[in-house]
């Protein structure tokens, strides 16, 4: 021991403000719901994305089962020429 | 096994490790204030490591330093105005302010490097060897640390 541990010996640092858990609590609350909350834009962004491709995709069925419909093409192969002078 | 919920998790790691960190903190900033700023944003990060299996005092005391070491860096300089008292008495009616003041103020004057070593060689009775350890430096360094800090606080209270 030296000249000066001996005064120090009766002291120690200073402990911990008695709020410092419950600050410590909080925030850590606080950091998990807001990890949560940042996500919540990609969620509601993918949401968007998924019923769009999904009303995208409804459209595109619909607009292909209105152009490709077979009977009506085939009708009108069979009487276009005819009623035009027959090209054929 | 499962970890416990975050904010019960936490707060058994804070009740086994939290005084301690925070008295190294304040021994290291001679800040109270900023001791405490220090435990909390270390304790709060390690919610973002959950995945890791646990946090032993070795980590955590390394987590520590390099915050307030951090903090120190952004502040440019290591002797705040701080007025805080950063000792206590260890036992209770011991307390002798003006002595308990003049140690204060002659920490204060130390770099915050050579109070550290003091902290742990002193307060936490670690050898140069363990301290050398955890600050990775040379024990040659540790001791010369303490030896000069030793010296200036003779200097300072005589």
């Amino acid at each position: 021991m030296n000249d000066f541990d001996d005064p120090l010996r009766g002291y120690r640092p200073a402990g911990p403000p008695s709020d410092l858990r419950a600050r410590i609590m909080r925030e850590a609350e606080h950091a998990t719901s807001s990890s949560l909350r940042d996500w919540l834009p990609a969620i509601a962004a993918a949401g968007l994305i998924a019923l769009f491709s999904a009303l995208g995709h409804e459209i595109h069925v619909d607009i292909d089962a209105r152009l490709s419909a077979p009977d009506d093409v085939r009708l009108v192969e069979q009487w276009l020429p005819d009623d035009v002078g027959g090209l054929r | 096994m499962p970890r416990p919920p975050d904010d019960e998790w936490i707060g058994r790691l804070y009740d086994r490790h939290g005084a301690a960190l925070y008295r190294y903190a304040v021994m290291v900033l001679a800040d109270p204030a900023g001791a405490a700023d220090v435990v909390q944003t270390v304790f709060v990060s390690l919610l973002r490591q959950r995945a890791r299996p646990d946090f032993d005092e070795r980590y955590l005391r390394r987590a520590v330093r390099n915050e307030c070491f951090s903090a120190l860096r952004r502040r440019q300089r290591d002797v705040l105005a701080s007025a805080s008292p950063i000792l206590e008495a260890v036992e209770a009616g011991r307390d002798r302010p003006d002595e308990r003041i003049a140690l204060e103020r002659a920490l204060r004057e130390l770099p915050a490097d050579q109070r550290e070593v003091v902290h742990l060689k002193v307060f936490e009775g670690m050898t140069f060897q363990e301290i050398a350890d955890l600050t990775n430096e040379s024990i040659n360094t540790v001791a010369s640390r303490y030896r000069y800090a030793i010296e200036k606080l003779r200097a300072y209270l005589t």
